[in-house]
Parts: structure tokens; sequence; C-alpha cells
């Protein structure tokens, strides 16, 4: 396939632009353009263009996703072609130029089954891929496989994926080493199946733990029984080893308590109760001589403490004074103060009093103070005085205010006329404008007048034949339909007639040619020697002769034009022999010819009877033209008092019909007219019934149009509308204006009313509070003010004298109260002032207050001692009565013989309750016998053989003990073992783990069969590919190797390495070879470039072949090595299409040079 | 009458084909197959069901933990306190079991004798059980053959073993023909052996109830036992109560078409999330598997762990407990074209190649005994599935492992493209 246009239409930075790639001489198109002209744009595009556009394409910057577009001309190996779009969409991208969409096949006749990456990858190679194939070629170290398919192929690396696929393959299992993941993971495996059978609990392990268990258990009860009969035995000798002191203690107790039969029985407490009494006749013999000390002393304290009682009896008014004592002293201070604020004030109120007008004492300056009522009174009524005054002057400005404005509006109302009546107007106007807009009417009517007239002059105008005006044609005397129809008829019978006749006529005219024809062609054979040119000939003879012999023989003169109407101007002699000898030939021939003659004859009347027919039918055609001329003309002569000239009857019908519609037209016209005309006169009527009712004097004009009568009879009606309503509104706020100047004028009167009534009471208030008559409220408010400070004055005196009053009363309260004391209890004080005498006096009462209760206390010292000695002569007494009982209960006189008594009795109790307990005892401890049978059990019992018994029985429990705990251990091991196997080992969760290392082997299994297969397979791939290559390959390879290299190298040779590989070599002009890694980076490019131009050849040679797309591919090179490098493209361009994109000029021009100018095509890409 | 029939309980067997991951809820797994079997029990009590069929394999043939019988005689043990019968048949795992010869049962269980069939009856119900267990691991011949004429007026339960015929993901043990089980003028055929829950005939009823509890990715869907209602002798009603703890999903997404990573995994979620529905509140044992062509295939290869771990946190933040078994992507990448060896160029002679290596039974035979060697390093449970009888690799396995290699070549040559 070759592209042989490229239109990038709307494409990166493309708009519209095309590129010719056409040439079918052309090896190799270079196309040139600088940086940033587009180069790598169209090298996309063409991939863009054959497999679509990409998903994301970076080329959509300048027109939108939906607007991308690429064209191109397609041309396949086998000639065909193929015009079409790329668009990008979701699908449909194909189209024809129409933008029909193709079917997304339609390419794949062209592509030969390669996919984008086949295209990218083989047909495009660009200096990076060619850096990078050879840098591959050396990580190949020479693998001939390798490189082959690398260079041969679009897929990179596809040798390193099968190292890779091994390598992965190799850390999964390796079968000689140890440490891969199969191995872990067969080793966990194994791990696991190990502590599966660790952690198993077996049925024989449970079976036979179950036996030992079951012989541990039939142990333990055997010694369990054994143990309890020793128990028994050891318990009953137990017990009388335990008796037997008991009984020997009960016996003794017995025989004690026998010995004190006689002895007094005594409470338990006597001796208690003695003891205690006798000490407590001790302590109240203590007490009382301790009473007794107390008592002594307490006297003597009241004995020696001296009270002053009449000092203690003033104690209230000594405290008192105490207390008086401080204020007195303050008062001292402030007493003169306050006498000075008095006269002060005493003189303040001498001056308020003159302020006042006043001629009075200070005394009768407060009495005559006026009372707060009448105060307040005056106040209320100053205050209500001025507010009266100013609704007096307020209702006197509102009334004059109210009074004005009613005047104003009263003279505005009557600056108003009353609004003359419209009635009249009115009516006109509503009657006009019942007609409607009449003049819109009479505008629509004159319109389609005039138009129906214009169109009726228009078909007048154009109606043929009719030069006058429409009136006249309705007027015209034209024939009608029926006569039209009859002429038609009767003219078209008469044409019939004629053209019939003249058919005739002329088929006979046509037997007359065909007849003249014949004799024409029978007469070119040779004059027919007919009986009349016979007869003629003989005539003209004779005529010959006859002149002959008039001139000659008769010798008459014989005028010239009489023989030349004979004779040719050879003359007559001649002309009558010719005459003679054509007589006789003719003669001759009429009778050697009679076939030709006869058929002459034949022809001859044919001819005749032709035209004969053609003269009936000339006279019949003329009798018909002559009826059709009479007819036409009196056709015409129908027409004539019209003073038309007619076209035929079929044509007039046209013409009268159209006649009619004029005609119709015409009638519309007049009705047009007349509704016209009546609506101008209803305007006109309505105009003057209008201007009758506007104002004579109003500025419409008479000749204003009827809109303009109604829109100013409108304005007036408006006008007068308008005017009443304003009037209206006027006579209304006349009206409010007025009672508000009524309303204003009554609330004057009410304040003056009511100033008159406040002037008449002020008088009265005023000699209430007793001021003059004549004064004003200013006045009164004046001296209300001086009054109040003259009551403020007033209250301070008398607050100051009455402190004055009351300060002097406390002094002299103070000093008789100190003196009165003095003069009772410290009459050394007399001569003291009060204020000293005072604290001295409250010094002395508390010395006094002192004594006095110290007094107090040794009284009640004594008061106690008295008590105490009254309750230890009770506690005595009682005491002896107690210790009086004892002797009593113990049958003595003394308390000597009380002691022992009590001892007696006390042992006697005790040994009771011993042998009581002693019984209890034991029978406690008799395990159920009763006393006796204890006692006699006790008396059978020989005690040293029980105590044998029992230390033989303690020796077999002891060995039974020891024997229980070894088999309760043993039953402990087995229940434990029993629990422990019940509740398992983890086998399960083991289990589990053997089940996931087995899946985990599985897998890593499975992984490295495939990895494996695929390293595998790859592997053999290549090399079968290698296998199938090599050949034409690396021989093709060689030659553009030793191309590309200008014979550096004269070749490539295949050889093996140590391991038996294949490896690629270069082949030296003289027969060295060199090893890729030994080759320069260059060499290593160009022996890329030669495998893969001589792949494309392979490629190109077995299927449909592509553009090879080289992008700037010698960038680096040389510049012989450049051209070199072209050479072998133009090479390739034998084979398929090769486009170079450069943006270096100089490429172009060595291509240029390389291929010349048929060969080479440059040209310039910009976007 | 009211009995439960269930069969293939398995006790303590493990699950199987799972590569331990830590994101395995271990202790959910743990005791899966106890804890369903428990629960059956707790239902035959709650429900107090007159008595109980197993029919057979409650026991992994090899599996030697004698705690796992005891586990068993303890839930009789619940049964027998209640008065509930059991009537146990053994199957195939059963007949190799150890367990099932050493332990001691309580009076309430009752087990089919192995010699011949075998009729029990109940007082107080017309009812009558026929069953014979099997003696030996590998039973072939058709023990329902032998099985005896119905009892007269009573309602005949026969309880069998069998692998029915062609159920050919079952070892085909004891097999025999539906007709002639329905022939046999019984009421109800209480069979075991095949894992997935069938009613195949009903009056009368033939019932495989499946096992107890999914144990991998083979066995999906709900699992438990069916409960069974007679009335006037006749079944009224066959219930299937589902007891499993853990259920196994298998969920095929189409992601073709997402175009990245999140986009596929927008597809995903509603899928588990339905999933999780399904699973009716037991722990989901998922396993996804994604297909079609989508431009997300690249990221989603190279990203096998994130991927899991993506599936799993869409799962988990639809459920507390669930487990992602495995996230197979099985998908193609958009632009990657059929290779083969019609195509014109080098790639198109590689894949003829290989296609031919594929095809030419003797050019492998390295690749064979390569493979073959490691599989003998397998233990043999593992091995026996990956040799056929005489020890040569399966030839399936074999053929698998070529195509996914073929298609791992496929994906390299696609990535050789792009690297251009």
């Amino acid at each position: 396939m070759r592209i042989e246009r490229l239109m990038l239409e709307r494409f990166g930075r493309f708009s519209d632009a095309a590129i010719d790639l056409s040439g079918a001489d052309v090896r190799l198109h270079v196309l040139l353009g600088d940086n940033e002209a587009g180069k790598s744009t169209t090298l996309h595009a063409i991939g863009d263009l054959l497999f679509g556009i990409d998903v994301r394409t970076p080329y959509a910057f300048q027109h939108n996703y939906d607007a991308l577009r690429i064209a191109a001309e397609i041309r396949a190996a086998d000639g065909r072609r193929l015009l079409f779009r790329r668009l990008k969409r979701a699908k449909n991208t194909l189209r024809d130029l129409d933008d029909q969409v193709l079917p997304d096949t339609a390419l794949a006749p062209f592509l030969g089954g390669a996919g984008r990456p086949v295209f990218d990858g083989l047909f495009g190679l660009n200096q990076q891929a060619l850096r990078d194939g050879g840098q591959d070629m050396l990580d190949a170290q020479g693998d001939l496989g390798r490189m082959l398919f690398e260079a041969g192929s679009h897929v990179r690396g596809l040798s390193a994926a099968r190292k890779a696929l091994e390598e992965e393959a190799d850390r999964l299992f390796r079968p000689s080493a140890q440490k891969r993941v199969f191995n872990q993971a067969l080793g966990a495996y194994q791990e696991a199946r190990k502590r599966v059978d660790e952690l198993i609990v077996r049925a024989e392990d449970w079976e036979r733990n179950a036996a030992a268990l079951d012989e541990a258990e039939a142990e333990w009860a055997e010694i369990r029984a054994r143990r309890e009969t020793i128990g028994r035995e050891r318990a009953r000798a137990n017990r009388i080893r335990q008796l037997l002191p008991h009984i020997a203690a009960l016996r003794g107790a017995e025989a004690a308590l026998a010995d004190l039969t006689d002895a007094p029985d005594m409470p338990a407490d006597a001796e208690s109760r003695f003891n205690d009494a006798v000490l407590r006749l001790r302590l109240a013999a203590d007490s009382l001589e301790r009473a007794d000390a107390a008592a002594e002393a307490a006297r003597a304290e009241i004995e020696s403490v001296t009270v002053p009682f009449a000092l203690l009896d003033r104690a209230p008014e000594i405290r008192r004074s105490g207390e008086m004592l401080g204020r007195s002293r303050d008062q001292n201070v402030d007493l003169p103060k306050r006498k000075t604020e008095c006269a002060e004030t005493v003189k303040r109120l001498g001056d308020l009093c003159r302020r006042l007008g006043l001629d009075l004492t200070v005394e009768q300056l407060v009495v005559a103070i006026p009372t707060d009522t009448a105060t307040a009174d005056l106040r209320q009524r100053i205050s209500a005085h001025a507010a009266i005054e100013q609704a007096v002057r307020d209702a006197a400005r509102q009334r004059d205010e109210a009074a004005l404005e009613a005047a104003q509006a009263a003279q505005v109302l009557a600056a108003v006329p009353a609004p003359s009546d419209m009635a009249g107007l009115r009516a006109t106007l509503d009657a006009v404008k019942a007609h409607g807009d009449l003049g819109a009417r009479h505008t629509g009517l004159v319109q389609a007048h005039d138009a129906v007239r214009t169109r009726l002059d228009t078909r007048v105008a154009a109606l043929p034949l009719w030069p006058g005006n429409g009136r006249d044609l309705a007027a015209a005397p034209v024939p009608d339909g029926a006569t039209v129809a009859r002429f038609a008829k009767i003219l078209a019978d008469a044409e019939l007639r004629l053209s019939r006749a003249e058919e005739r006529r002329a088929e006979a005219q046509a037997a007359i040619h065909d007849a003249d024809r014949a004799l024409a062609r029978l007469e070119s054979e040779g004059t027919v020697p007919t009986a009349e040119a016979l007869a003629e000939a003989r005539a003209l003879r004779a005529q010959g002769w006859a002149l002959v012999r008039r001139r000659y023989i008769a010798g008459e003169a014989v005028g010239k034009d009489e023989i030349a109407g004979y004779a040719p101007p050879d003359g007559l002699v001649a002309a009558y022999e010719r005459s003679v000898a054509e007589a006789d030939a003719l003669a001759d021939s009429h009778a050697r010819e009679a076939k030709r003659v006869e058929r002459h004859a034949h022809l001859t009347g044919d001819r005749a009877a032709a035209a004969r027919q053609s003269e009936a039918a000339t006279v019949e055609a003329e009798a018909a033209a002559g009826t059709l001329t009479a007819i036409e003309e009196e056709w015409r002569a129908a027409w004539t008092p019209a003073g038309i000239a007619p076209l035929p009857p079929r044509e007039m019908e046209g013409w009268l019909a159209e006649r009619a519609r004029i005609m119709e037209e015409g009638e519309r016209l007049a009705t047009l007219t007349g509704e016209r005309d009546a609506c101008a006169a209803l305007i006109a009527q309505s105009h003057v019934a209008l201007r009758a009712g506007l104002p004579s004097d109003d500025g419409v004009g008479g000749d204003a149009p009827l809109a303009a009568l109604l829109r100013r009879a409108e304005a007036i009606l408006d006008e007068a509308v308008g005017l009443a309503a304003t009037r209206g509104r006027l006579v209304t706020r006349h009206d409010e204006r007025a009672d508000a100047a009524a309303r204003a004028a009554a609330a004057l009167a009410r304040a003056e009313a009511a100033r008159d009534k406040w002037n008449a009471d002020w008088s009265g208030a005023l000699a209430a509070a007793g001021l003059p008559a004549t004064w004003t409220p200013a006045a009164v408010g004046a001296a209300l003010d001086l009054w109040q400070e003259v009551r403020r004055a007033a209250d301070t005196l008398g607050q100051l004298t009455h402190r004055i009053e009351a300060m002097e009363s406390d002094q002299a309260d103070f000093a008789a109260l100190v003196r009165r004391v003095v003069s009772e209890v410290a009459p050394d004080l007399a001569d003291v002032v009060p204020t000293d005498a005072a604290p001295r006096l409250a010094e002395r009462l508390k010395e006094a207050e002192a004594a006095a209760r110290r007094r107090i206390a040794a009284g009640e010292r004594l008061e106690a001692a008295r008590a105490e000695e009254a309750e230890a002569r009770v506690a005595h007494e009682a005491a002896n009565r107690a210790l009086e009982m004892l002797r009593g209960l113990a049958c003595c006189q003394s308390d000597e013989g009380i002691v022992p008594a009590i001892r007696n009795a006390a042992r006697k109790a005790e040994l009771a309750r011993e042998v009581e307990g002693l019984r209890t005892t034991i029978v406690q401890n008799a395990d159920g016998l009763s006393l006796a049978e204890a006692l006699a059990e006790a008396d059978a019992a020989d005690p040293e053989a029980v105590r044998a018994a029992v230390n033989r029985l303690d020796e077999e429990d002891t060995a039974l003990l020891d024997r229980t705990r070894a088999v309760s251990e043993r039953l402990a091991a087995c229940k434990a073992a029993q629990a422990d196997m019940a509740r398992g080992h983890g086998a399960a969760d083991a289990a589990q783990d053997m089940a996931d290392a087995e899946a985990a082997l599985a897998e890593c299994a499975r992984r490295w069969m495939v990895l494996k297969s695929a390293a595998l397979l790859l592997g053999q791939g290549i090399d079968g590919f290698r296998q199938a290559q090599q050949g034409p390959l690396v021989t093709r390879a060689g030659e553009l190797f030793g191309l590309l290299t200008r014979g550096s190298f004269a070749g490539l040779t295949v050889d093996y390495d140590e391991r038996d590989r294949p490896i690629l070599l270069g082949r030296r002009p003289d027969g060295a070879r060199l090893g890729v890694e030994a080759m320069s980076e260059g060499a290593r490019d160009q022996l890329f470039l030669a495998l893969r131009l001589a792949a494309v050849e392979l490629y190109v040679g077995a299927a449909e072949p592509l553009p090879f797309i080289a992008d700037d591919l010698f960038v680096n090179f040389d510049e012989g090595r450049a051209g070199a490098g072209i050479e072998a493209l133009i090479a390739l361009g034998a084979a398929t299409q090769v486009v170079l994109f450069t943006h270096h000029a100089h490429i172009a021009e060595l291509a240029t040079a390389k291929g010349g100018a048929g060969v080479v095509a440059v040209q310039r890409i910009a976007a | 009458m009211r009995f439960i029939h269930c069969a293939d309980i398995h006790l303590d067997s493990p699950f199987v084909g799972l590569a331990a991951r830590p994101d395995a809820p271990r202790d959910t797994l743990r005791d899966a197959t106890r804890r369903a079997f428990s629960a059956l029990v707790d239902h035959a009590l709650r429900e107090q069901v007159d008595f109980v069929v197993i029919a057979g394999d409650l026991y992994d043939g090899k599996w030697k933990d004698y705690t796992t019988g005891l586990f068993f005689v303890a839930e009789m043990g619940r049964l027998a306190r209640a008065g509930i019968p059991a009537f146990v048949l053994h199957g195939n795992h059963d007949a190799e079991s150890q367990l099932t010869k050493r332990l001691t049962l309580p009076d309430n269980v009752r087990v089919f004798g192995a010699r011949k069939p075998e009729t029990f009856t109940l007082d107080g119900l017309d009812v009558a059980l026929h069953g014979q267990s099997f003696a030996t691991r590998a039973v072939t011949d058709n023990l329902a053959a032998d099985y005896p004429q119905p009892v007269p007026g009573a309602f005949n339960i026969g309880v069998l073993h069998t692998a029915m015929e062609g159920a050919a993901e079952h070892a085909p043990y004891a097999p025999c023909r539906l007709a002639e089980l329905t022939a046999r003028g019984y009421d109800y055929w209480a069979l075991g052996h095949v894992h997935a829950r069938a009613v195949l005939s009903r009056h009368p009823h033939v019932v495989f109830p499946g096992n107890l509890q999914g144990r991998s990715i083979r066995e999906t869907g709900p699992k438990g036992f069916d409960v069974v209602t007679v009335t006037d002798g006749r079944v009224a009603d066959v219930r299937p109560i589902a007891v499993d703890t853990v259920r196994w999903a298998r969920i095929e997404v189409d992601i073709a078409g997402a175009k990245d990573f999140e986009a596929a995994l927008a597809l995903v979620r509603p899928e588990i999330g339905a999933a999780i529905d399904a699973a009716d509140g037991r722990v989901p044992a998922l396993r996804l598997i994604l297909r079609g062509r989508t431009p997300a295939h690249d990221t989603l290869k190279a990203e096998p762990e994130l991927l899991h771990s993506e599936c799993l946190a869409v799962a988990l933040s639809a459920s507390d407990a669930v487990w992602i078994e495995k996230v197979v992507t099985d998908t193609t990448p958009p632009e990657m074209p059929e290779h083969s060896a019609a195509n014109g160029d080098a790639v198109g002679a590689l894949f003829a190649t290989i296609d031919g290596l594929i095809a030419d039974n003797d050019a492998l035979t390295d690749l064979r005994v390569s493979l073959a060697d490691l599989v003998g390093r397998l233990p043999a449970d593992l091995r026996r599935t990956m040799l056929t009888e005489q020890g040569a690799l399966d030839p399936s396995l074999l053929s698998e492992v070529l195509d996914e290699a073929r298609a791992l070549i496929g994906r390299q040559v696609h990535d050789g493209e792009a690297a251009q």
C-alpha cells in the first residue's frame, strides 16, 4: 500500500493541509520541516489515519476531538485505490469523502493484516529506536536468533522477557537448588504434615489412658474402704483413751464434794459483797474527813473578803455614766458648731423675709409660710395658666388658619366653572363610534377599490383586440357564447372540408408527380414515340412545311417572329428538316417501341386521371375556401359592431371568458365604489354632527379629518369628566375647610372660656394662700420659690435648735448622774469634773465586783463540803448494813468468820459444777454411749492394750495414705490426659495449615510449569524464527550492511559460540570477522538498520507492503554514511513506499543528489 | 412426624485450596464443620424432631484425630438427653476411618450394618429405616439392589450412600439408577455422597441434602440439611436448612471497557455487595474472576496484591467478616491482537513456531520430563491429581499449562509492543 495523498484536514496545528506522496517512480519521499513545523504531527497522523485516532490523542489542542479528521488517498499493491477520511469517533470512524460511513474493514485489504504495533514498530524507525536497537544487539551478545527477531519484528525485549520468565521459574523451582519458593512451600507442607501427626489424638492413646484411669480408680476405692475400717477402730481406741482422764477426774470431784456437805451455802458473790462493804465503810470515813476540812477553808475565805455593797448597788448608774462619757466628750466639741450654724440660719431667714417684702420676725415668718396644699394649688394653677394661655393662642392661630384655608377653598372653587352639559356631544360621539372606525373602513374600501380598479385596468389592457376601456368593453355588442360556438363549429366544418379537398389534391398531385417521374424515367431511356409526340412532330413538320411553303414556295413574307416562334436561330430550313427527321424517327420508333409507348400511354393516362382528380379537388377546395371565406367574413361581420377584428372562434371563446371575468371585476368595482361612497357620506355626516357638538371656538378646523374630530370630542368629553371630578374634589375640600374653620372657632371659644374660668379661680387661690390679689402668676411663682427656701431654712433652723437642746439636755443628765453617784458612794470625788469622775467610778466598780465574785465562790465551796459530808454518812450506814447481813448468812458474830464461811461455800459449788461438767464431757466424747456405758467401757478396757492398738492402726493408715497419694496422682494424670485429649491438640488447625500449604504448593507448581513452558516455547519460537529467516535475512542484511558502512564491512556471517549457539558476525573485506560487541556504536546502529531494512524487504515481499516511515534517521550520521543510508532507503523504495522525515535541509539536498529529481521527491511541510 | 436428613459432614476436614493469606478469617474457618453440625443438633433439639438420619461420611477417611469422634459422641449425647434417636450410615469415608471403628456411641445412635441391609423401626412411630453401610472405602456394587421390601403400613426410608449414575465430580460408589430407587416402594430415599443438594424425585422423594459446610470453591451456595415433615404417611414438606458458617461463591465480573483500575473496581463493587447479600449473614468466601477486554488489564495484572486488597476493602465495607479467597484476573488488554501464525511479521512467525511446538507431541518431551520431575516431588495426594495412572503428566493439565504459557507469551509480546 502506498499513500498517494495525505490530507491533514483537522489535526494538531494543521488545517486543510495536504501532502502529496504520489509518483510511481519516486523511491524516496523526503518531508522537510523545521522544528515545530508539524513533522511529528504528520508522522503520528499517518498511524492514526491507518489505525484510528488515539482515544486520548494529544493532537486535539487546536481542533476539538470531534473535529479531528485526516483524509488520504491510498493505493494497494494490486492497484486498488481508496479515498477515505478518518474521524475521531467511538465508532464509524472511516468515511468516504462524501461522509458516507465505510466499514471498519475497508482498510484491511490495504494493510494486509498488519496492526498498528507492526506498522509503528517494524515500518517506523527513528533515531532513538535505531540507537536502542543497536544497544539491544549489544545486549544480545551476538545471539543470532534474538538479534534477527528483534530487528525483524516490531517487538522489543522478547529475549529479555524469556530470560525473565526463566529466572522467575528458577526462583520458584530448580531441581538442584534447595532455597526455592517451591522447596519452601514443600517444607511448609511437610512441616504442617508432621505437626498433624504430632498433634493428632489417636484412639489407642485414648483407650490406653482410659484403662489406666479405670485401674487407678479401682485401687483408689479399695484404699478408701480399708481406711474407713481403720478409722472406725482407731476412733474407739482413741475414745477410751480420751475418756479415761475425765472419768478419773469425775471420781475425784465427787469425793471432794461429799466432804463439804455441811458447809453453809452462800451467794456466789458473797465474798465480793463483803469486800465491797468493808471498802465502802472506809471510803465513807475518808469523805467525812475531807468535807470537814473543805468547809472550814471556805468559811475562812468568806470571812477574809470585804465587799463594798453600796458601790455595787450603784453599778447600773456607774455603767451608764461610763456609756454616756464618750458622747458627753463629743458633745463638748459639737455644741459650739451647731450654735453658730443656728445663728447663720436665722440670719438667712431674715434675708428671705426681706426678699419677700415682708416685715416679720423669724417666728412670724415661719408661721406665715403658705401651706403645702396652697402652694401646690398655686403651682398647679400657674402651670395650667401657661397651658391655658398656650391653648388660647393655638386655638386662635388654628382658627385663623382654618378660616384662611376655607376662604382659599371658596376662592379656588369659585374659579372653577360649573361644567356645561355634554350629553349632546356624548350621544353624537357614541353614535359615530357605533359605526366603528369609519376612517379605517373608508381607507380599506378605497384601497380595495383602487386595487380592483388597477387589476381591472390591467386585465382590460391585457385583453387582446380591445383598445378601449373596461366600461366600453362591458357595453360592446359582442356575439354571445352560442354564436361563437356556432361559428366555431361551421368554421371547423368548412376547414375540414377544405383540408380534405386539399388532401385529395395533394394526393392527386403526388400521383401526377409519380407519373411524371415514371414518364421521365421512361423518357430518359429515350424519347417515347408516343402518338401525341408523333402527332406533334408531324404537326411541327407540317407547321414547318407550311412556313417553308409559304416562304419559299409561296414566297410569302413570313414574319421573323413567326419563324422565331417555330425555329431556333439556325434557320427555318434546318428546323424544318430536323422536324421532318424527328417526325420520321418518331414514327419509326413508335412502331418499334410499342411496349414503352403503351407504358407511356398508361402513365400518361394515369397522370391525366390524377390531373383530373387534382382539378376536381382544386375546385372543391376552392369552393370550400370560398365557404370558409364567407363564414370568416360573416364571423368578422358579427364582431364589426363591437369594432373588433376577431381571432378564430375557439380563441374568442377564451376572450369572451376573460371579458366575462373582467365584467365580474367591474361589478365588484361598482359595489366597492358604492360602499366607498356610502362610507364617505357617513363620514361627512358624522363630521357635521360632531362639528355641531363641538364648541364653536374650538381650535379644530372645519376640514379636520373625522378621526381628529373624534379625538377632539373624546378629549373634550374626557376634559369635562375630569373637570367635573376636579370640581367635585374642590367642593368636597371647600366643605371640609368650612367645617374645619367652624370647629377651630368653637375650639377658640372653649379655650377662652377656660382662660376666663382660670382668671376667676386665681383670685380665690391667692386669697387662700394669703397673697396679694394683684400678684401675677409669675410673681407668685417667684414668691413660691422664695417660700420654698424659707421652708427649707426654717426646717434647718428647727433641726438645729432641736439638736442643740438635745445635746444640752444630755450634758446636764450626765453631770447630774455622776454627781449623784459620787455623792452617794465616792464623796472623795466630789470635786472632780464628771468626765474624769466617771472613769474612776468605773474602775472602783470593777474592783468591787471582783471581791463579790470571790466571796460567792467560797460560799459555793462551803455548800459542797456540807453535801459531801451528808452523802458519806449515808454510805457508811449502808456498808454497815451489808456486813451485818453477811454475818447472818455465815452464822458468825464477827467479821473475821465471814471470809472462811464464804470460801467453803464457793468450793462446794465449784465441785458440783466440775462433776456436772465432767459427766457432760464424757457423754459428749462417748460417741453416742450413755454415761454409764462409757464408764463401763472404760472400766473394762486395758489402757495399755488400747494404746498399742492405736499405734498399730496409725502405722497402717500412714502406709495407706502414701498409697492414696500415688493413686490420686495417677488418677489426676489420667483425667488430665483425658481432658487434654478431649480438647484436642489443634490437629485440625494443623490440617488446615497442611491444606493451605498444599494449595500454595499446587499454585507454585502450576505457576512454575507455566513459566517454564512459556520460556521454553518462547526460546524455541525465536530459534524457529531464526532458522526460517536466517538465510535470506542475513544475506540481504549483509549486502545492506556493506552499503551502509560504505564497504567497511563486506557482509555478515553466522558462526557458533562456545555454547554452540549461532551468533552473528560482521565480515571485513579482507575476510576478518568482527563480533557485535567489537563493533563501533555507529556500526552497530548500521547493522541494526541493515537487519531492519532486510526484514522489511522480506515482509513486503510476502505480504501487502506498508509505507516505511523513517524519522530523521541520519541525524547523527556523517555525511558519507548518511548518503549510504539514503541509498539504502532508495533501494527499499523499489519494494515499498519510503518516507523520510527530516528537519535538516542538507539531508534533503543529499537525498536529491543521491537519487535525482524523479526518484527523490522533496517537499516542505508546515502547519 | 419430622426428621432431619443430613450427609457428608466431614467433621474437622480442612478448607481446600486456599493458599494461606494473612487476611483469611482463620477463626471463622476453624471449627466451621463442627459449628455446622452443632447447629444441626441445636435445630433438632429446638424443633423437637423425631429422629436424625446421617447418610454417610461423618468423617474424612484418613482423619485420625480421636477428638473429632469425641465431638460427635458429645453431640449425639445432647440428642440422647432429649430422647432423639439418630440413625447413622457409614459412607466411603467412614469405612476408611479409624474413628468409626474405635468410638463408643451413646445408646440413641444406631448404625446400619455393613454386611447386609438392615432395617430399624422406632417405638410409637410407623417408620422403617433401611440401610447398609459401606464395608470398605470403594464399594462399587449396587447396594440398593439388595435393600428389603418396604414394611407395609410404615413410612419407609431408604438410607444410602451413593454416587447414583453419572455424578461426574464424585467417586462412582454404590452406583444405582433413579428409576430403581423410585420403584422400590419406599417413601423417602435419604441419600448421601453428592455434595450439591438435589431433590431427584418427589413422591417418592429421592434427596441428596448436600454437605453441611462447603469447603472449597467447588462447593458454592447455601449448605445444610433437610427437615422432612411427614403427614399421614406422606411427605408433606422437605425444607432445606442452611447451617454453613462460611459460604462460598464464585463471582464472574465482565469488566470489559472499564477504562482504569478504579472503573474496574466500580464494576466489581456491586457484584461483591450482591454476593455478600446472598451470603445471608454467613461469612462469604468469594472468588472473583474478572473477564473482558479492558484498558485496565495491565494495571490489574501488575498489581495483584493491590487488587486483592481493594476487593477485600470493598467487601469489608459491606460486611464485618468476609474472605476474598482469590481474585483471578482473566482479562485481556483492549488493543492486544489475537497473536497467531497468520500475522505476516516476525510475531506471526514466532507464534507459528510455538503453535507447531504445542501441536507436536514429540517436540515437548523435554518439557514434559522437566514438568514431571517437579510433579514427582509433590506430596502424593497432590501428585495424583497431576499424573496419569501410568505416572505421566496429565494431558489435560499439560494442555492447560501450555495454553496459559502461550497466553503469557502473548502478553509479553504485547508488553514488547508497548515498549516501542
